[in-house]
């Protein structure tokens, strides 16, 4: 792996076949606990070898106009019931009470919760993509555009929230302990462990690590993604000569 | 938050109601205020982006904003009406950071 540079009107990150794959799956088990189908491309991979003849360019764009329709929830028929708060931890972490208040926070959520579904769903959509579709001399060029940029950060974010979860990190100690294992486990490794014969917990415990290792890469992905997207942020406000909305922003501060 | 690739702890959040005496500058046009409070996912960076980008504020305040959130567990990042605050803890929740609303104030 080597973490997102600014290119022009992209970021371009390299990830190996087996680490997009895996970041790629993650992305879309994410969607699906957020409510979404599971991510596929219509009758072909491109990594297919004798691909069906008939996979052609309007294929694609089916397949691309149908995970970009909004679901039916998102329409806002469903508006005049109350919409309950996920059961699962994680995605109540994605989808958290906006009060402390029941009442209001039963409220936000009717208000809120498909449209945020559906925005994450399609950041996760975006990331996916761009895993799906790599490019470069090496073919393992994995870019984003500046504009698709704002939701992937956020998607890598969701992604991690869940990983987090899963992995039992519930506060900044367990996330420092979690580095720890991986730093502990890759020196462990070194020695060229094969089967677990260290007696350190077996499949269950290489399960964990190789959890570990998806959550770190993630992290390093983003925090590269997000350091070159500041750097953007920052010349632009000073080329406008002071402080701006984002292209998503509010408008102005009240500071 | 954390910071790649060392992770800073930091104690748990005291209650909402702790946070608005200790750092709102109350206005009867600005009854209601949004919070943003630490986790133990999000990266400095990523949280500094937020404030910057979503909010317009420049990079000092920006970065202010998020050591409050790291060191004190939370902090005040905007203040105006009911449905503004709306606007922003759905903004909030969006980019993923866990935020809410509550009177300004009490």
């Amino acid at each position: 792996m080597r973490g997102f540079v600014a290119r022009q009107q992209e970021y371009v990150a390299r990830l190996d076949a087996d680490e997009r794959a895996v970041l790629a799956g993650i992305a879309s088990e994410v969607a699906v606990l957020l409510g979404a189908e599971k991510f596929r491309t219509a009758g072909r991979l491109r990594t297919d070898v004798g691909a069906p003849s008939h996979a052609d360019a309007s294929d694609e764009l089916d397949d691309d106009e149908l995970v970009e329709e909004p679901p039916l929830h998102a329409l806002g028929w469903p508006w005049q019931r109350p919409v309950e708060a996920p059961t699962d931890p994680a995605v109540r972490r994605l989808l958290p009470d906006a009060s402390d208040d029941p009442e209001q926070a039963a409220e936000f959520r009717r208000l809120t919760d498909a449209d945020l579904r559906a925005r994450k769903i399609a950041g996760l959509r975006t990331w996916w993509h761009a895993l799906r579709t790599p490019g470069g001399r090496q073919g393992d060029a994995v870019a984003i555009t500046a504009a698709e940029a704002p939701a992937v950060a956020a998607a890598m974010t969701d992604v991690r929230i869940v990983l987090a979860d899963r992995l039992g990190i519930r506060t900044d100690e367990d996330g420092e302990r979690v580095y720890a294992e991986l730093h502990a486990a890759s020196g462990h490794d070194a020695g060229g462990g094969r089967d677990g014969g260290g007696g350190d917990g077996g499949e269950a415990a290489a399960v964990r690590r190789a959890f570990i290792g998806v959550y770190a890469m993630l992290s390093e992905l983003q925090e590269t993604l997000v350091t070159a997207m500041l750097v953007r942020v920052r010349s632009r406000d000073a080329t406008h000569g002071g402080p701006g909305p984002g292209p998503e922003g509010r408008g102005g501060s009240a500071g | 938050m954390c910071a790649l690739p060392r992770v800073v702890p930091v104690s748990s959040a005291p209650h909402l109601d702790e946070v608005v005496a200790s750092d709102a500058q109350t206005s009867v046009d600005d009854p209601w205020v949004t919070i943003v409070w630490n986790d133990p996912v999000n990266l400095m960076t990523y949280v500094t982006y937020v404030f910057e980008s979503y909010f317009g504020h420049p990079r000092t305040v920006a970065e202010q904003l998020m050591r409050r959130v790291h060191t004190e567990g939370r902090a005040v990042v905007s203040r105006g009406t009911l449905e503004a605050m709306e606007v922003d803890v759905q903004a909030m929740h969006g980019f993923g950071l866990w935020a809410t609303l509550q009177r300004s104030g009490h």
